[in-house]
C-alpha cells in the first residue's frame, strides 16, 4: 500500500468547507486531466449545511480569483457585499446614559507597521491626538460610517481602492461552487449518505459506503461532515478537545432580516455588538441581513436570549423565525490522521467573532493542495507538519478570541467570568503582559502560519483602550517627523477617497447589472 | 447635464439648429465617442482607444482628444482642426431616447445650437417635419445600430482577452509631464500570441481592420504632442 500513488481524493460532506476543498484541490491537480489525481465528493442529500459561516477574510480574494469564479458572478449569485471591517459596539464597556462606544477591526492600514509603525507615536500622543488609533493609521473606519463601497465600478474584479472581504450567503455560496467544482473543474459529485466508513488492516481508511452507490474507495479522504466528523471522529477514533473553559459561549441564535425597502443602506463592515452573555453579529448582504446571538447558556436562558436578539433587531424582527444553534467550541486533538484530513466544522469550531471559519478552511485547502503526499511512505511527515500547523492556527485564533473578552470593561457576570484568570490562556495572558510596556513587534509573530497579523492586533488592543504605557522608552521613538508626515497623509487620502468612493448598496446594485471588468 | 426632450412639433415649431462647423459640444472634452466603423479613419488623427464608462464600467470606444481631463486640442473658435470629424460629434444636439418597444427622436434643448434664426429649421410652416430633420432622425438611428455593432465587437476583445490597461506618461519639452491612466489598447502581445484558430475566427468576424487601426493609432499620441507644443 505505502508504494502506491494517491490517484483519488474523496471528500465527504459538502458545504463550504466541501466543496471549497475540492474546488482548490481538482485546481491544483487539474482534474479535468484523467490522468491527473481525481476529486469525488460525496454529499447527503438529507443532512442541511449548518450554513452560518457568513464573513471572510480577504484571502477569499484571492481564493475566488485562483479557482477561476469571477467576482460579479460570485456577488450576483451569492447575494454577496463587501466587507471592510468589524465594528466593535459596547465591548469597551457597558454603555452608560445610552450612549455606546465602538471601535474597529480594519483590513486596510495606509502604511505597513512593519515599515513604520505609526503606533508608539499616537500611544505617546505626538498624532491623532483625540482620534482613536483607527482613524489615526486609516481611513477605512471613515468609510464604513458613511456606508461607502470599498471599490468603484471602474475597478476589475477583485482589486479593491481599499483592502477588503465579503459577506455572503453560505447556501448560495456552496451552490455555486459545486456548479463551478462539477461543471468546470472535473470533480466528481455524488448525492449520498455515507452509511460506513471502512478502514484496512493499517487503520488507514480505505472507502466509504453508501446508501445509494457502491463502496466508494479512494486513497486519500477528506472529512467535511461538520460537526459529526464522520471519519476522523467516528471513525478514526480522534477526541475533541473542548475549549469551552476558555470561550464560555455555546449557544447562537439566529434571525435572517429583509430589508425594510430596497433603498436601505447595506453596511460594508460586520457589526459585532457586546451583549449581556454575549454578542450579536449583523451581517449585511446585499438582499438581508444575517443576525445572531452568541452566548452562554449557564449566563442567560434561551427565551432570554431570542428576546435580547428581537430587542437589537427592533420592530423589524416581529414575525420572523429564530433558530437556536448548539455550538461544540473546540478542536480535535488531531486534524490529520493517517490517509484523513478534517476541514471545517469537523475539525473545530469556535464562535465566529473574528470571521475564521471560512478562512481556516481556505488555509486547510491551500495546505492540503500544496502538501498532498505522492503515496503513504511519507504521509505521516506531513500529517505531523499540518497537525502542527494547525494546532498553532487554533490555538492563536483562540487567542485572539478570549483577548476581545479579557480587555472589556463590562461588568455583567457573564463578562466577568471571561475575565477569571483561570479562563485565560496563559500565552494570552503573557503577551498581554508584555504589551504593557513594549510594543506588539514582529517577534510577536515569528510563526508563518500566524492567523492575525500584527495590525489586527493594534486596532483592537487599542481599540479596546488597553493600557500600554511607554512613557519609559519615549526617547526612542525619535522619528516624529516621519509619524506625523505619514498620519497628515493618511488624513489628506481619506478626503480623497471619500470623495472618490460610491455608496456600498448603489454600487452592488451596479455589479448586478453591469458586472466588474476583468481587466 | 443634458436637458433632453422629444422632439414635437408644439413644442420645437420655431426651433431652427446652427450649423456645427467646430463640433463646439466637444471643446473641453478630452475625447469623443466612436464606432468601430469609423475606426480607420479616425485612427489616422487621433488615438483610438479604450476607456471604462463611469457610471457602469463597461467599455467604450474613444478617440483621445488631449492630453489632460478637460482638453481638446482639435477644438478651435473657427474650425475643427482635424481633417476626420468623431460621428457621434456631429449628430447634436439630437439623440435616441429608446424605450422598449419604440425609440424617440429627442434633442438637447441645452444646446448651443437651439436657436430661433439661424440653422435648418425643423418643422415648415405647416409643423411637418423638414427634410433636414428627417434626414437628422435617419443618421442618429443609424448610429445607434453601429454602436450595437461596436459593443459586440469590445466583447470580441474582451472574450479573446486583447485589451490591456495602459497609463499614458509623454514629457513634452519644457512642459509638465502628462500622465493619464484609466486608459485600455489593444495588447499587441496577446494579439500576436492567439492560437490560429482564434485568430482566423476574428479575421471572419471581419473585427482584424478596426484592431489594427486601435493598434496602429497609438502612434497618434505624437500628433496630440505636436499639437500641444504648438499651442
Amino acid at each position: 500500500m505505502s508504494k502506491e500513488t494517491i490517484k483519488h481524493v474523496v471528500i465527504v460532506g459538502g458545504g463550504t468547507a466541501g466543496w471549497l476543498t475540492a474546488a482548490n484541490l481538482a485546481k491544483k491537480f487539474n482534474s479535468h486531466d484523467k490522468s491527473s489525481i481525481q476529486v469525488t465528493l460525496i454529499e447527503s442529500p438529507d443532512i442541511p449545511t449548518v450554513g452560518v459561516g457568513e464573513g471572510t477574510w480577504p484571502t477569499m480574494r484571492k481564493t475566488l480569483a485562483k479557482i477561476g469564479i469571477s467576482e460579479s458572478e460570485f456577488l450576483t449569485k451569492c447575494n454577496a457585499s463587501f466587507k471592510q471591517a468589524t465594528k466593535f459596539v459596547n465591548w469597551k464597556e457597558t454603555p452608560k446614559n445610552e450612549t455606546s462606544n465602538h471601535y474597529y477591526h480594519l483590513f486596510t492600514s495606509i502604511f505597513d507597521p512593519a515599515d513604520f509603525n505609526l503606533a508608539p507615536y499616537w500611544n505617546l500622543g505626538k498624532v491623532g491626538q483625540g482620534q482613536t488609533y483607527a482613524d489615526s493609521v486609516s481611513v477605512q473606519g471613515k468609510i464604513c460610517e458613511l456606508g461607502l463601497a470599498p471599490k468603484t465600478i471602474l475597478n476589475k474584479e477583485f482589486e479593491g481602492v481599499q483592502n477588503y472581504a465579503y459577506h455572503l450567503d453560505a447556501g448560495l455560496f456552496a451552490k455555486l461552487l459545486k456548479d463551478h467544482c462539477v461543471e468546470k473543474l472535473g470533480v466528481v459529485h455524488i448525492p449520498a449518505n455515507v452509511t460506513e466508513v471502512n478502514l484496512d488492516e493499517e487503520g488507514y481508511i480505505s472507502s466509504v459506503s453508501t446508501d445509494v452507490a457502491d463502496d466508494i474507495s479512494g486513497d486519500f479522504f477528506v472529512d467535511c461532515s461538520g460537526f459529526r466528523s464522520l471519519l476522523l471522529g467516528d471513525a478514526l477514533g480522534i477526541p475533541f478537545h473542548s475549549i469551552s473553559d476558555t470561550l464560555l459561549t455555546d449557544h447562537a441564535v439566529t434571525i435572517q432580516v429583509p430589508y425594510s425597502d430596497e433603498s436601505s443602506p447595506i453596511a460594508s463592515t460586520t457589526i459585532s455588538t457586546a451583549q449581556v452573555a454575549g454578542w450579536t453579529w449583523d451581517i449585511a448582504l446585499s438582499n438581508r441581513r444575517g443576525t445572531g446571538y452568541v452566548y452562554s447558556s449557564k449566563h442567560t436562558t434561551h427565551e432570554a436570549a431570542e428576546q435580547t436578539l428581537r430587542d437589537y433587531i427592533g420592530s423589524q424582527a416581529e414575525g420572523l423565525e429564530a433558530r437556536v444553534i448548539k455550538m461544540n467550541v473546540g478542536y480535535r486533538d488531531k486534524f490529520w490522521h493517517k490517509n484523513c484530513f478534517a476541514i471545517g466544522l469537523s475539525a473545530a469550531f469556535v464562535e465566529p467573532l473574528e470571521a475564521s471559519a471560512i478562512f481556516l478552511i481556505e488555509a486547510s485547502a491551500n495546505m492540503l493542495s500544496e502538501l498532498m503526499p505522492k503515496n503513504r511512505s511519507t504521509m505521516h511527515l506531513i500529517e505531523e507538519k499540518v497537525n502542527t500547523s494547525f494546532k498553532f492556527r487554533w490555538e492563536k485564533t483562540i487567542d485572539f478570541i478570549k483577548m476581545h473578552y479579557f480587555l472589556s470593561k463590562r461588568e455583567e457576570p457573564f463578562w466577568q467570568a471571561n475575565k477569571d484568570l483561570s479562563t485565560v490562556p496563559k500565552t494570552l495572558i503573557d503577551s498581554l503582559d508584555r504589551w504593557k510596556d513594549q510594543l506588539v513587534t514582529s517577534y510577536d509573530f515569528d510563526n508563518v502560519y500566524e492567523p492575525f497579523p500584527l495590525e489586527s492586533y493594534q486596532y483592537v488592543l487599542y481599540g479596546m483602550g488597553f493600557e500600554q504605557d511607554l512613557r519609559y522608552s519615549e526617547s526612542a521613538y525619535s522619528m516624529t517627523d516621519v509619524a506625523q508626515r505619514n498620519y497628515s497623509q493618511v488624513q489628506s487620502i481619506a478626503q480623497q477617497v471619500e470623495k472618490q468612493l460610491p455608496n456600498n448598496r448603489d454600487l452592488l446594485n451596479k455589479v448586478k447589472q453591469h458586472g466588474f471588468q476583468k481587466i | 447635464m443634458a436637458n433632453v426632450q422629444p422632439i414635437s412639433s408644439t413644442q420645437h415649431g420655431d426651433v431652427k439648429i446652427k450649423d456645427n462647423a467646430t463640433l463646439a459640444q466637444s471643446k473641453n472634452r478630452h475625447f469623443a465617442p466612436v464606432v468601430v466603423q469609423e475606426f480607420v479613419p479616425a485612427s489616422q488623427e487621433f488615438p483610438v482607444i479604450f476607456i471604462k464608462d463611469s457610471e457602469t464600467g463597461t467599455f467604450r470606444s474613444i478617440a483621445l482628444l488631449g492630453l489632460k481631463p478637460e482638453e481638446n486640442l482639435f477644438y478651435a473658435d473657427d474650425a475643427w482642426q482635424a481633417t476626420y470629424k468623431p460621428e457621434g460629434l456631429t449628430l447634436s444636439p439630437f439623440l435616441l431616447n429608446q424605450g422598449e418597444d419604440t425609440s424617440l427622436l429627442c434633442i438637447d434643448v441645452d444646446s448651443d445650437l437651439i436657436n430661433k434664426e439661424l440653422g435648418e429649421r425643423l418643422f415648415d410652416e405647416q409643423g411637418n417635419q423638414t427634410e433636414w430633420l428627417k434626414d437628422q432622425g435617419e443618421k442618429v438611428v443609424q448610429y445607434v445600430e453601429k454602436t450595437y455593432a461596436t459593443q459586440n465587437f469590445i466583447k470580441l476583445l474582451l472574450d479573446n482577452d486583447l485589451i490591456s490597461s495602459q497609463t499614458l506618461n509623454l514629457k513634452l519639452e519644457n512642459q509638465e509631464q502628462y500622465t493619464l491612466s484609466g486608459l485600455y489598447s489593444i495588447d499587441e502581445k496577446k494579439l500576436n500570441a492567439l492560437s490560429d484558430e482564434a485568430f482566423n475566427a476574428l479575421r471572419k468576424t471581419g473585427a482584424l481592420p478596426a484592431i489594427y487601426a486601435s493598434l496602429l493609432s497609438m502612434q497618434r499620441i505624437h500628433n496630440l504632442a505636436r499639437r500641444k507644443m504648438a499651442q
